[in-house]
C-alpha cells in the first residue's frame, strides 16, 4: 500500500501502567501534541568573534491530550474511561473513587498513525510493511502531570499532560520514534508488555 | 468463598477503600472483576462437626 500525503485525522493511543496491559484511548480523545524536548546549546562569545556551543542536557518530552473522558477512572478493561487514576491511584471497583495522594507511578504512551484500519489494530500493535505502513512514537518511564477539567465550552474537555525525561537514570533512552514505509518489506513489532524492566 | 485477590500491577490501586501495594496479595470476602487483579479462589476446609455429648 502507498504511503498516504499526510497522516490525518485518525491515530492510536494506548497508556500502559507497569505490568499492565495498553488500554486505549482513541475513542474519547480529539488531540495529540508531542513537544519532544529541546536538545539545545548555548553559545560562548570568544574575544576573537567566534562562537563556543556549550552543549545543554535535553530537555523533557510533554505530550498533551484533549479528551472528553465520562468517568473519573478506568477500573477494567483494555478501553480508557478516565484519567484521575494516571495521576494518582487507580480504583478498581464502581463506583470509581479517586483521591489525591502523593505517588508517582510511571506509564508509558503509545501513539500511532498507520494505514492499517483493522479495529484489531492499536497503538501497540504490529504493523507489517509492504502490507501498511505507520508512524509511532512511545514514551516510556514518564509520569502524569496534571490532569485539568475545563467546561468552559459546555463540553467538559480533559487536557492531560504527561511528562517524560529523555533517559532514565542509568542512560537509557526513554522515548523512540519508529516508521515503515509501507514498500519495503519490514515489520514494526508489537509493543512488549510494559514492566519496570522492559520499556517497549 | 474467599478470594486470594493480587495485584498485577507495579503500582498502587485500590478496590473500594483496600489498597493494594504492588504486587500484594490479599484474602478478601468479594470477587475483584477487574482484570488488574489476579483472583483464585480459595476452597474453605469444612469446619470439624462439635461432637455432642449424647454421641460419645
Amino acid at each position: 500500500m502507498t504511503q498516504p500525503d499526510t497522516w490525518s485525522e485518525t491515530a492510536k493511543v494506548a497508556i500502559a501502567a507497569q505490568s499492565g496491559a495498553d488500554v486505549h484511548f482513541d475513542s474519547i480523545t480529539e488531540t495529540v501534541d508531542i513537544d519532544i524536548g529541546e536538545k539545545g546549546f548555548d553559545v560562548i562569545n570568544t574575544l576573537a568573534g567566534g562562537r563556543l556551543v556549550k552543549f545543554t542536557p535535553q530537555e523533557p518530552t510533554t505530550i498533551t491530550l484533549e479528551a472528553y473522558p465520562l468517568e473519573a477512572g478506568t477500573d477494567s478493561g483494555a478501553t480508557g474511561e478516565g484519567f484521575f487514576d494516571l495521576m494518582n491511584s487507580a480504583d478498581t471497583s464502581q463506583p470509581v473513587t479517586i483521591s489525591s495522594d502523593r505517588d508517582r507511578d510511571k506509564y508509558r504512551m503509545s501513539i500511532m498513525w498507520t494505514t492499517d484500519t483493522a479495529s484489531t489494530t492499536y497503538a501497540e500493535s504490529q504493523i507489517v510493511s509492504p502490507t501498511n505502513s505507520c508512524l509511532r512514537a512511545v514514551a516510556a518511564d514518564g509520569y502524569f502531570t496534571s490532569v485539568k477539567p475545563s467546561f468552559t465550552d459546555g463540553v467538559l474537555k480533559f487536557t492531560v499532560t504527561y511528562k517524560i525525561p529523555a533517559f532514565d537514570k542509568s542512560g537509557n533512552a526513554n522515548l523512540k520514534i519508529e516508521s515503515v514505509n509501507g514498500s519495503a518489506t519490514a515489520t514494526l513489532t508489537a509493543l512488549a508488555s510494559y514492566t519496570s524492566s522492559t520499556k517497549w | 468463598m474467599k478470594y486470594k485477590v493480587t495485584n498485577k500491577l507495579e503500582c498502587s490501586i485500590n478496590f473500594g477503600k483496600i489498597n493494594f501495594k504492588s504486587k500484594e496479595t490479599k484474602i478478601l470476602d468479594v470477587k475483584p472483576t477487574s482484570d488488574r487483579f489476579i483472583v483464585e479462589e480459595i476452597e474453605q476446609q469444612e469446619k470439624p462437626k462439635k461432637i455432642r455429648k449424647e454421641d460419645k
